[in-house]
């Protein structure tokens, strides 16, 4: 057995409006806790987890952006380098899902173009206060050709489920590319580490 | 509790433990720490003489993998161990503590668990220990590593680097190697024979010297001694194996199993061969040989070979060494022996390995230390009881008495009669001329964890040599990776090493995220401190990042940041400035940014993106209002404007610089906009004998006077000029600049071509020009030159104008052409073209 840490790297993005449960997903998936008292996020914020998929120990990294309004077009410039996107609604908040075209959009514009995109409806354990139902989520995901679920941070639905789903298309796309000889583009080099958002980090000092 | 959850606890409990360490009685307690209940697995642990109470703290119960159960002390039953059972001072009747070092730990316990068998089984072993008074504690080194999460100060204070995630791993790998290795047992057969240059003839069988065990062993070891000293291969330095000896051996292994040589190394007379069971071939490997000569010029005749391999996890090592001779050359031997020790290197790729850095070490040879003669060789040889001769052995001496050599050695007991030296062919004392007393020159020691020895024997039916055969046969228990539980443990690494990496990233905090300034006006320097500080155990670098590839500057350019990069140790904190200033460059942009505020709603001034290295970013909002002022208006605008600008919104303000068509009307038909006509009158009157009125430098640029005539012009005051003459100089420069547009629209491009020519340049005035800006830039250029008249008072020559005036009126790259095209205008008499231009409408 191999002494390394991680044969690949992935990086993921959870986007989404503010309050829609971004923060709460992730810390659910990385450290398997839910508290309900986060501050919202204010900024890039990222974790790391490896996982293990088809035999090969995969090190996500994902990372949480601010969800508010004023830091749409600052967090635009992360979606660069993302293989990976997580668009994530409040199945109690009808904004919250029908900003999802506009945060599609923003996909479109500013991400990899070939980057995997999920949906999540979050907060599915809160039934009684559910305004978006299943099929209109389900819907838009179809309307798009995305892949999607509704999940619970706080009751723990689906959300290693989600995480491992995205991780395996993204596997999926990095196989096909190896046969298309085009390794180099996605299977990321173990040494470099240093995350790279759309940022120019050279130029500032 | 349950007997069958007990039991399942008990095996989690005994995986946490090695082989040979006995898990004696399991109990299960709580401790209260601050106003929390928390569970604890009271452990009571036996290996070899001594044993140890171990408290497990659990994080889930029951406990059912092995990262559930974490060691949260570790008590020796030593003499400072006591368990006091008395009912506690009325908390609880179920509580007992316990002492050991300097500490009391205390604990209870549920009414239903019967503590019995732990109180008697804690009770006898600490009677045991009174009784004896000692034991071998070191096994429980294992179990008092450092925790994970423990803050590294050398860290924290920048003197080492955090440990990366590789090397945490492999750290952490490493100190849970107990749980996933298990010892195999091995026998390991060690045999040494110096053979007095005898050749293997057909009829030598060595079956009663190496197959002399009931089970075929794992590994031999069998070292030989002059095997060859001829000239030739002394000066030869023979290194070639002797395949008639090598042969000889395999025909004399057990006959129990298959073997294979697995390698054999030779120097001169000395060659070590080793021999394994074909069935181990895969579990051995970084096999490696090494000799060393000792003898007179390290010729090879006396020295060492040996044999470094790994079995499994464990390194062992082999050595065959024949050492001086003669009796009172016991010192020459010890040297022998230390250069050996020195000397003997294993290289393996980059790795080199001394002998001491194995795990199992086993010496053999002719060693040729011989009876320190007390008493003369006759009465040696007739000698019965061996083993009373045993303490004047000088390696008995050299070894056990003085320390002096094979220190950290052990060797068995002899039992058999001294090796050397016989008549060949017979089992009698020498009965040559030299009349050698016997003595015990071959010998085997060996060094390491877990090697038990049993039996070390002569041969004498063995009859060719002058010395009789010897051997030893040894089982060692060998480290040995248990797949299934690695992978387990592996497993739990990776999420540690997750979780230590997520913990460990570099983390800043901020004491605002969003910074007000609130009103913001022209030509004023506001200041806020943002205050960060590092909280986390790990040294801090930020910086500011820019937020477009584009450009490389991180923020607006009316913000200034005093540390826009920095680094701060744990605990530290520091202030981070932020400068406002607006100025002639960003006065139109902040109106512009601002236009869509309303009442109640701010907007950012900017967005600050403070990244920390190897941690988050953190977005940094400024706020802020602007007051508008005249400056950073269009000059159009000004002419618009029918009171005093402070009684117009932004947003009103900004509707009237979009008006590029002028749907708006003029307020009056005058020739310029009111303030640069009240500065342009002002210094007519005031200003045309001052010295140095303009300056190349703009010595009056940061006078305070000026926010006092921003005020003055603002509010369309009637009080006096609160300027000077030199500040109302400065004021019509400002002007020109701060407007979003430059006065004259001509390109720099066409002032390259035709800056030779003033009809052309006039043209171009006339042509590329709104009506607007040409009134002006007459207006401006028949007051400078009115300036430049009085050049022998004042000292304004239209050159230092020129220079002045070009970049502020026509904001050019390169100011060259348009130097040269205001000199054109200062210098010819413009007269009638301004008064024909001045008068249209
Ligand atoms: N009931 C419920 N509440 C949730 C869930 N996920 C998040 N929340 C709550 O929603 C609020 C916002 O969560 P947060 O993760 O900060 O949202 P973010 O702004 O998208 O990062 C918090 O009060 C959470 O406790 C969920 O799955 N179920
Ligand atoms: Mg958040």
């Amino acid at each position: 057995m191999s002494k390394k840490t991680y044969d690949l790297l992935f990086k993921l993005l959870l986007i989404g409006d503010s309050g829609v449960g971004k923060t709460c997903i992730l810390f659910r998936f990385s450290d398997d806790a839910f508290t309900s008292t986060f501050i919202s996020t204010i900024g890039i914020d990222f974790k790391i987890k490896t996982v293990e998929l088809r035999g090969k120990k995969i090190k996500l990294q994902i990372w949480d952006t601010a969800g508010q309004e004023r830091f749409h077009t600052i967090t635009t410039s992360y979606y660069r380098g993302a293989m990976g996107i997580m668009l994530v609604y409040d199945i109690t908040n009808e904004k919250s899902f029908e900003n999802i075209i506009k945060w599609l959009r923003n996909i479109d514009e500013h991400a990899n173009e070939d980057v995997e995109r999920m949906i999540l409806g979050n907060k599915c354990d809160m039934t009684d206060k559910r305004v978006v139902s299943k099929e209109r989520g389900e819907n838009i995901a179809r309307e798009y050709g995305i892949r999607f679920m509704e999940t619970s941070a706080k009751a723990n639905i689906n959300i290693e489920k989600a995480f491992s789903e995205l991780a395996e298309a993204i596997l999926d796309q990095t196989a096909g590319k190896e046969n298309n000889d085009n390794q180099e583009r996605v299977v990321v080099d173990r040494k470099n580490q240093e995350k790279s958002p759309a940022y120019s980090r050279c130029c500032t000092s | 509790m349950g007997d069958n959850l007990k039991y399942s606890i008990l095996q989690t409990v005994e995986q946490k433990f090695r082989l040979g360490e006995v898990v004696l009685v399991i109990f299960e307690a709580y401790q209260i720490v601050g106003a929390e209940h928390q569970n604890r697995v009271l452990v009571v642990v036996k290996s070899g003489n001594s044993s140890a109470l171990f408290s497990f703290a659990i994080a889930n119960y029951p406990p059912i993998n092995l990262s559930d159960l974490h060691i949260n002390a570790v008590l020796p039953i030593n003499e400072t161990f006591i368990i006091d059972n008395r009912p506690g001072s009325g908390i609880s009747s179920h509580q007992f503590q316990i002492l050991s070092g300097n500490e009391t730990f205390t604990y209870y316990y549920y009414p239903d668990h019967n503590k019995e068998q732990f109180d008697k089984v804690l009770r006898k072993l600490i009677q045991e220990y009174s009784e004896e008074n000692h034991g071998n504690f070191m096994w429980l080194d294992a179990y008092k590593s450092s925790d994970l999460s423990e803050i590294d100060l050398d860290i924290a204070t920048n003197k080492l680097p955090p440990k990366n995630r590789e090397s945490k791993f492999r750290e952490e790998l490493e100190r849970r190697k107990p749980e996933y290795t298990i010892y195999e047992p091995y026998k390991i057969f060690c045999a040494t024979w110096n053979v007095n240059l005898q050749q293997p003839k057909e009829d030598l069988v060595l079956r009663e010297w190496l197959s002399t065990t009931e089970d075929a062993p794992d590994i031999y070891a069998i070292g030989l001694q002059e095997i060859d000293m001829s000239a030739e291969t002394i000066i030869r330095s023979e290194t070639r194996p002797d395949y008639n000896w090598i042969a000889k051996i395999l025909e004399g292994v057990h006959p129990g199993d298959a073997y294979e040589e697995l390698i054999s190394v030779r120097f001169v007379g000395m060659m070590l061969t080793i021999v394994i069971k074909q069935s181990l071939r895969s579990s051995v490997s970084k096999i490696t040989t090494s000799m060393v000569g000792t003898g007179t010029l390290n010729f090879g005749n006396k020295g060492g070979v040996g044999v470094s391999l790994q079995l499994n996890e464990n390194f062992l090592c082999f050595i065959n060494s024949h050492l001086a001779a003669h009796v009172q050359e016991f010192e020459r031997r010890n040297e022998d022996h230390d250069e050996i020790l020195r000397r003997m290197q294993f290289k393996d790729g980059f790795r080199t390995r001394n002998i001491l850095e194995h795990d199992q070490i086993f010496w053999i040879g002719d060693l040729n230390y011989r009876i320190a003669t007390a008493i003369d060789d006759g009465q040696i040889k007739n000698f019965c009881e061996y083993e009373k001769l045993f303490y004047l052995d000088q390696l008995y001496i050299e070894h056990v008495k003085k320390k002096r050599v094979f220190r950290d050695f052990q060797e068995g007991k002899i039992t058999f009669k001294p090796t050397y030296k016989y008549d060949p062919g017979t089992d009698e004392w020498d009965s040559s001329e030299k009349n050698r007393a016997p003595a015990w020159c071959d010998r085997i020691f060996w060094k390491g964890q877990k090697v038990e020895q049993l039996c070390y024997k002569s041969v004498m039916q063995l009859r060719i040599s002058d010395h009789k055969p010897v051997y030893s046969v040894f089982i060692t228990y060998i480290m040995t990776r248990d797949e299934k539980k690695f992978k387990r443990v592996h497993e739990e690494v990776l999420k540690t090493v997750d979780k230590y990496e997520n913990d460990n990233q570099p983390q800043m905090t901020v004491a605002e995220t969003d910074l007000d300034f609130g009103i913001l006006r022209y030509h004023e320097m506001y200041s806020r401190e943002l205050l960060v500080a590092n909280n986390c155990h790990l040294p801090v670098h930020f910086k500011f990042l820019s937020k477009d590839i584009v450009s490389s500057s991180v923020c607006e350019d009316w913000i200034r940041i005093s540390h826009k990069s920095g680094e701060l140790l744990t605990g530290n904190s520091m202030s981070i400035r932020i400068d406002i200033f607006i100025d002639e460059s960003s006065a139109s942009k902040i109106m512009r940014r601002l236009k869509d505020a309303q009442i109640n709603v701010k907007v950012p001034l900017d967005i600050l993106v403070l990244h920390v290295e190897n941690g988050r970013d953190i977005f940094i909002t400024v706020f802020g209002e602007y007051q508008p002022s005249i400056f950073g208006l269009r000059l159009d605008t000004l002419m618009k404007l029918n009171k005093s600008v402070l009684e117009y919104s932004l947003k009103e303000l900004m509707d009237i610089d979009d008006d590029a068509n002028n749907l708006i009307p003029f307020y009056n038909n005058a020739k310029a906009p009111r303030e640069i006509y009240l500065m342009i009158d002002y210094l007519y009157r005031n200003g045309l004998n001052i010295p140095h009125l303009f300056t190349i430098q703009r010595r009056h640029k940061l006078s305070p006077r000026i926010c006092a005539i921003r005020d003055w012009l603002d509010s369309w005051s009637v009080e006096n000029f609160p300027g000077t003459p030199q500040t109302a100089a400065e004021i019509l420069l400002k002007i020109f600049e701060a407007s979003p547009e430059p006065l004259v629209t001509i390109t720099e491009r066409e002032l390259q071509i035709y800056v030779q020519y003033f009809d052309r340049c006039k043209e171009l005035v006339q042509n590329k020009m709104p009506l607007l800006n040409r009134k002006i830039f007459l207006y401006v250029i028949m007051f400078l030159k009115e300036i430049q008249k009085n050049y022998t008072i004042n000292g304004m020559d239209d050159r230092t104008i020129a220079k002045i005036f070009a970049p502020a009126l026509c904001r050019h790259q390169n100011d060259q052409f348009s130097q040269k095209f205001l000199l054109l205008f200062l210098s010819n008499d413009i007269k009638d073209f301004a008064r024909v231009e001045l008068e249209k409408n």
